[in-house]
């Protein structure tokens, strides 16, 4: 079993104003995933690393990074990660080196990492324009590079690819998974896509209200999803279809010309098809129905 | 940790390169002593008698006049609000406090760039001082400049007494800009707590007032005063001391960083 490398346990934070952000979130980034830490806006995700990096002060419960408790060693665990919170921190009067070097004096590393994390990034040709002549992609990367700069163990990324446009998002993400892959880094990074956590992570975490609804493996989410999947099919005639079906297949739901069931397996979904177009019935359209976010959290919360 | 200081302080600098409060600092020098050099040009039949005895100590007395009193705490209110904002405009106050620095390291380093370009400053407007009084002989020969010595002791002891003037705002200052997201609240209130001291000058206890500490220090007046004056200098290094120490814990203390 993987050790846990981020761990929070009972964590709860409230504004001044008494509105609860997080209830009793218990966090677990195994070492060397990349954790996916989804949720809707205002679910919570931001506030949550925030606390992970002792930007908000704790309220109750436990954090702990790399089974160190982050109040008494804050600086030795801050040496170890590298974030990037919401939207990029650059000086924009200074250029992409020099951005780094203001960084590189405070990590105390080795002046040949600026240009070793331009390259990974792929801004060496951009290095010496000022950051306010950057586009929002090139900016997230040279965030990236900072966060990247000392060469730390995890990496703590919030919302990377948003506001980018869809090139920006593909090489943010394969620039995460590379990160991962080939030099072993755990990352934790939010979104609020499902589509895009499912595509890099190997872990979930998923956040709504401050609480967190379901933990565990990209698998365990797939199957949770697979579970809770239905087919949709369109016939011409919905009361027949639904006659031909019934001794065989449980039909949820009958809506015009559509028929909603359980989602099986694909050899039942081809059984279902065969059926149908044997007694006389024409299927014009048979489909799994996808889960958004929005989907998963009501059958999440159903359980 | 005291390498690690020197570093991020380095990091600071860096940081104010191309800034604003770098070229308020240039210009701000540059402008009383321009000023007074085209004076000095245009008009030679009243300032070659009148600087005819002692030209440098006249002309140095003349440009701190026009710059101490106005000049010099409103460029100190405005440097130390720029330099501060630089973070609050870049939106990166949360990467300094994500990255590995202790929070005493995060402040002072920032108040010791402060302190150097306020340094910076004077010893420009000296310089100024001196190079636009040699143009304007050049100009008009009439002038006796290269003909005494630079009073370098009156000179530094000046710059000395001006900077210890402004101590205690830079400190007020400073802990206004951190705690204000907003560039204008700071250099407003600054700007404020300026003109209400020009307002109340005749106060008898107005040594207790640091935005007037460089009138005080410097103006003839109060120089005859001198229990007057020495009272404001306590009082200044109070100011100074104590609002730095609590803007100093309110980054501490505060909930929210970044």
């Amino acid at each position: 079993m993987q050790s846990s490398i981020i761990e929070t346990r009972g964590l709860n934070f409230a504004f001044q104003t008494g509105q609860k952000i997080l209830n009793d979130l218990n966090l677990q980034v195994p070492a060397g995933s990349i954790y996916g830490f989804l949720g809707p806006n205002g679910a919570g995700k931001t506030t949550t690393l925030r606390l992970l990096l002792g930007l908000l002060k704790k309220q109750e419960g436990d954090i702990a990074l790399f089974g160190k408790h982050l109040r008494a060693n804050r600086l030795e665990i801050l040496r170890r990660i590298g974030s990037l919170i919401e939207q990029p921190s650059l000086y924009l009067h200074l250029t992409g080196k020099e951005n780094l070097e203001v960084f590189r004096l405070t990590y105390q590393c080795n002046k040949i990492r600026i240009n070793e994390v331009l390259q990974l990034v792929g801004l060496m040709q951009a290095a010496n324009k000022k950051a306010k002549n950057y586009s929002l992609g090139m900016k997230q990367r040279l965030a990236i590079a900072i966060a990247l700069l000392h060469d730390p163990e995890v990496l703590i990324l919030d919302e990377p690819t948003n506001g980018l446009d869809p090139n920006g998002i593909i090489e943010t993400r394969e620039l995460i998974k590379q990160l991962n892959r080939e030099f072993g880094k755990t990352i934790l990074v939010s979104s609020h896509l499902l589509a895009e956590v499912e595509k890099m992570a190997t872990h979930v975490g998923i956040i709504n209200k401050g609480k967190l609804l379901f933990q565990g493996s990209l698998q365990k989410l797939q199957n949770l999803q697979s579970k809770q999947s239905a087919i949709e099919i369109e016939v011409n005639d919905a009361e027949r279809a639904q006659q031909v079906l019934q001794e065989q297949f449980a039909v949820k739901q009958v809506n015009g010309t559509r028929l909603l069931l359980n989602y099986e397996s694909r050899e039942r979904s081809a059984q279902l098809n065969k059926l149908l177009v044997q007694q006389g019935v024409d299927v014009y359209q048979l489909a799994v129905t996808q889960n958004d976010l929005e989907n998963l959290f009501l059958q999440i919360t159903a359980q | 940790m005291i390498a690690s200081f020197v570093l991020n302080s380095k990091a600071e600098f860096l940081k104010s390169k191309r800034t604003a409060a770098f070229w308020i600092t240039v210009v701000g020098a540059a402008f009383v002593p321009i000023v007074s050099s085209i004076m000095l040009v245009a008009r030679p039949g009243h300032f070659i008698p009148a600087l005819k005895k002692d030209p440098w100590q006249l002309i140095i007395i003349d440009n701190w006049q026009a710059g101490a009193f106005f000049l010099l705490p409103m460029f100190v209110i405005l440097v130390t609000s720029l330099v501060v904002q630089t973070e609050y405009k870049n939106n990166t106050w949360k990467q300094v406090y994500a990255s590995p620095r202790t929070i005493a390291d995060i402040f002072f380093s920032r108040f010791i760039v402060i302190h150097t370009l306020i340094l910076l400053a004077f010893i420009l407007f000296n310089a100024f001082i001196i190079i636009t009084a040699c143009a304007a002989n050049l100009l008009q020969k009439g002038y006796t400049f290269f003909d005494h010595p630079v009073p370098w002791k009156t000179l530094f002891a000046l710059t000395i007494k001006l900077y210890f003037s402004v101590l205690a705002i830079t400190s007020i200052q400073y802990w206004l800009s951190l705690r204000f997201r907003n560039f204008i609240i700071p250099v407003g209130i600054g700007l404020a707590l300026l003109i209400t001291g020009f307002m109340i000058n005749q106060w008898e206890q107005l040594y207790c007032y640091p935005y007037m500490y460089p009138i005080i220090f410097f103006w003839p007046d109060f120089q005859k005063k001198a229990a007057f004056v020495n009272k404001a200098q306590v009082f200044d290094t109070i100011w100074f001391a104590v609002v730095l120490g609590i803007a100093y814990w309110d980054m501490v203390t505060r909930r929210e960083k970044g």
